[in-house]
């Protein structure tokens, strides 16, 4: 029997806590800033952020910065960028104008710059940039032969240029070639460094007259800038695509699941490149980072932007894994950077199922849904026709983070108009404030929970 | 009662008989093609079960030769009464400089095939944001919708960024007829709303748009702009008469002039006049127009050039203002999908 209102403790084994291993990151280091611009002063607000992240850095030498901003028009950009520059050595400025921003502390769209800084005695970097490319005038539907002969052309050429190390690795490409041309840039410069290289990025703000790279203080149209990162760190990458609202929402969680998952280590930063297409399907833009924040947590730096093309892990099931995209679809990638020879300390986990009721009556098809204490859905399971449920982290592990959570179940239909739905269970079932039901999920065990649910 | 109110209701029942009658079983639309940054052009298909039985079939489009429907077909099930949507992507479409491409909405049921034929549009407007100078030539990128009315054309443009919301309409006509009190007089009224809006038939419930007049101030160059609407106004209001010098909007980005035979109303309008509305790069929305040309063609209506169905004219969609001459026939509802897109390269 489960009773409501009530905190579920279950008895089982004693969780087991391994020690953390490994050193810390200070060798490794990657601050994230982000300054929107209130007072419409493009060159005030680049100094303050870069003014910002010199002191976020600290004794950290700077080895590099990525900009991404989104401002309106040339001169706004130029005023930034010299605002940047001015406190920033211009030289180790490089990025793209794109269609905004967001970091942990939100997301931004017009008027606004965010700063990746890049440093530490760990890391090693070089860029370079691709110009006058002969493609930002060139449409995909008519000049589909010609883009690919040059981008190819490009790609190559930019890879070639840069200097190369032996612990090369990621390779960050920023582009005035969107999505579905980039493909063939990808491709040019996987020539150079390998199919199976990781290479992530973004391609540049395509309205008109908003198209800019930005590479040693300059700005460029038609161009491409690579940065190859090189050092005592590994990465992870993930990549998802989404075009409706709430599958935007699940994707992000998800694909952050899966680059966290395959990190080893604890994160310095976490990169994210995110179709623009895909905050048109939301509501509310934060949605899609809050997402993300239940994954990731609010601590590792997050240094995220809405592209016109996203360059990473193609999410098609039968995509060949050397493939990186740049094609078309609305995708988020996500890039893990973590310092080598630190582990992570496993985390308590538990196994968790059980079975569900309606009065008294196995209810089949009824989704449950473990909820965090931050409102953030944890793991999830559909009813079998029994009633019986075996639930799975958002990232499909059967493995659930043990702790306390709140529980929402519901069920739906279809009411016949579009894609509306309407809820068959009584509405305070699906919310987690209302449902009355919390569970305490007990490390290293089976978890078993009952819900008995009435339609009073 | 004003006599549009007495038209409503005339008009309310008169649906409500066409709903009972089974001649038309099915009603179809495609929608106009909405072209997202990064995805291929999306259109849907509207249904509407007028008949007493369940609808259960699969629907298709015929497509202009060379594209492909992404899926081939779709499933659905409709309960009498019902009206419902399915989404489709069209792979390896061409651009045509007219902007018009004809297409076939097919139902299938057993045996049974419903068939409704119609030209649509790419209903999209590119970023950019045009000086309002009475000048059309930095229109060339945008993507002009054309419809005809007794022989007469109009051209539908618009373009967006983050600051501004942009429209050019170009209306075919013998002569332009400036703002004049007590008469009837040339004019656009524009209706712009969120998605997912509806416009309801009661005059308690409340306006779901914004809605805009743009007239000639006879100068040649000059216009005059006249907010009708806004999210949340009894629509009761809006049925009657209200004194347009209450409504005009201060120092307007309008220009309103002639070239030939052709009128040409350039507007401009700031997101921040449309709270409601949220701009970015593939955020799709409700926008129509109708041109007011009294001494010529009459009412020409976008609502009914994009293939709305009978059942879906109201007059509560549109507010009524001095000098408007209105048909007998309800106007179309406004909600007509439309799209905010990146730029052509």
């Amino acid at each position: 029997m489960f009773a409501r209102n009530s905190l579920v403790w279950l008895t089982a084994g004693v969780l087991a806590f391994g020690s953390a291993v490994g050193a810390t990151a200070a060798d490794v280091v990657f601050k994230v800033v982000m300054m929107e611009d209130e007072d419409e002063n493009p060159a005030a607000a680049g100094k303050a952020a870069a003014t910002a992240l010199l002191e976020a850095m600290g004794d950290a030498p700077l080895k590099m910065v990525v900009m991404s901003e989104c401002f309106e028009d040339k001169e706004n950009k130029a005023e930034l960028l010299k605002g940047v520059c001015d406190v920033l050595p211009k030289e180790k400025v490089l990025g793209g104008a794109t269609y905004g921003s967001f970091t942990q502390k939100g997301c931004t769209d017009f008027d606004s710059v965010c700063l990746l800084g890049i440093g530490g005695k760990g890391v090693q970097t070089s860029a370079r940039l691709a110009k006058e490319m002969g493609t930002s005038k060139l449409t995909f539907e008519n000049d589909q032969d010609l883009i690919r002969e040059r981008l190819h052309a490009a790609g190559e050429e930019l890879a070639g240029k840069l200097k190369r190390r032996d612990a090369d690795k990621l390779l960050i490409l920023i582009a005035d070639a969107h999505s579905p041309k980039v493909q063939f840039l990808v491709e040019g410069v996987q020539k150079v460094v390998g199919k199976d290289f990781p290479i992530t990025g973004g391609c540049a703000n395509k309205n008109a007259g908003q198209t800019f790279v930005y590479f040693r203080g300059e700005m460029y149209e038609d161009a491409a800038v690579a940065l190859m990162l090189a050092g005592d760190f590994d990465v992870a990458l993930s990549g998802r695509m989404a075009n409706e609202e709430q599958a935007v929402i699940n994707s992000a969680a998800n694909g952050a699941a899966e680059a966290l998952k395959k990190t080893v280590g604890d994160p310095a930063v976490v990169l994210s490149f995110n179709c623009a297409g895909r905050r048109s399907k939301l509501k509310n833009y934060e949605d899609e980072l809050a997402a993300m924040q239940g994954v990731l947590g609010k601590d590792v730096p997050l240094f995220g932007c809405y592209c016109a093309g996203e360059i990473g892990p193609v999410d098609e099931p039968n995509a060949p894994k050397d493939v990186l995209s740049g094609g078309s679809g609305w995708h988020v990638m996500f890039t893990t950077i973590a310092p080598t020879k630190a582990a992570k300390a496993p985390k308590p986990s538990a196994n968790v199922s059980g079975t569900i009721t309606l009065d008294g009556q196995p209810l089949e098809g009824a989704v449950i849904t473990l909820v965090s204490q931050a409102g953030q859905p944890v793991a999830q399971a559909k009813t079998a026709a029994d009633g019986r449920y075996v639930l799975k982290t958002i990232a499909g592990d059967p493995q659930i983070p043990a702790g306390q959570f709140l529980v929402t179940i519901s069920k739906t239909a279809k009411t016949g108009e579009g894609d509306k739905e309407k809820e068959l269970l009584p509405m305070k079932y699906a919310n987690p404030q209302t449902s009355s039901f919390t569970v305490e999920l007990v490390a290293e065990a089976m978890n078993e929970l009952a819900f008995e649910l009435t339609t009073n | 009662m004003s006599t549009r109110i007495t038209q409503t209701l005339v008009c309310v029942f008169s649906v409500l008989g066409a709903i009972a009658r089974a001649d038309d079983p099915l009603l179809l639309r495609v929608t106009n093609m909405q072209v997202a940054p990064a995805h291929m052009p999306a259109v849907k298909v509207w249904v509407k079960n007028q008949s007493d039985a369940a609808y259960q079939g699969s629907l298709t489009i015929e497509l202009p030769d060379g594209w492909t429907l992404d899926p081939p077909s779709q499933d659905l099930a409709l309960p009498p009464g019902e009206t419902g949507s399915v989404r489709f992507t069209i792979h390896d479409a061409k651009t045509r400089d007219a902007n018009r491409y004809p297409v076939v909405a097919i139902a299938k049921e057993g045996g049974r095939e419903i068939r409704r034929s119609q030209e649509i549009v790419c209903a999209s407007a590119p970023y950019f944001k045009p000086e309002i100078d009475g000048k059309a030539d930095d229109w060339k990128d945008a993507i002009p919708a054309t419809f005809a009315a007794k022989g007469k054309k109009t051209t539908i443009s618009t373009f967006w960024n983050r600051r501004q919301f942009s429209v050019l309409v170009a209306v075919e006509e013998e002569e332009l007829i400036a703002k004049r009190d007590g008469k009837p007089f040339d004019a656009v009224q524009i209706a712009i709303s969120p998605q997912d809006t509806q416009t309801s038939t009661s005059l308690d419930g409340e306006a779901t748009r914004y809605e805009f007049l743009l007239a000639s101030d006879g100068t040649g160059q000059g216009g005059r702009c006249y907010q009708l609407a806004e999210p949340g106004m009894k629509l009761g209001e809006t049925q009657s008469e209200q004194d347009l010098n209450k409504l005009a909007i201060e120092d307007p980005k309008l220009a309103v002039w002639r070239e030939g035979s052709t009128t040409y109303y350039e507007w401009g309008i700031s997101f921040r006049n449309l709270p409601d509305m949220k701009a970015g790069e593939g955020r799709e929305f409700f926008f129509s127009v109708l041109v007011h040309d009294p001494d010529g063609t009459g009412l020409r209506d976008w609502g009914e050039a994009a293939g709305l169905w009978p059942t879906q004219r109201n007059w509560l969609a549109w507010s009524t203002w001095p000098g408007a001459a209105w048909p007998e026939e309800p106007p179309m509802d406004n909600k007509v999908e439309w799209g905010m897109c990146s730029s052509k390269y």
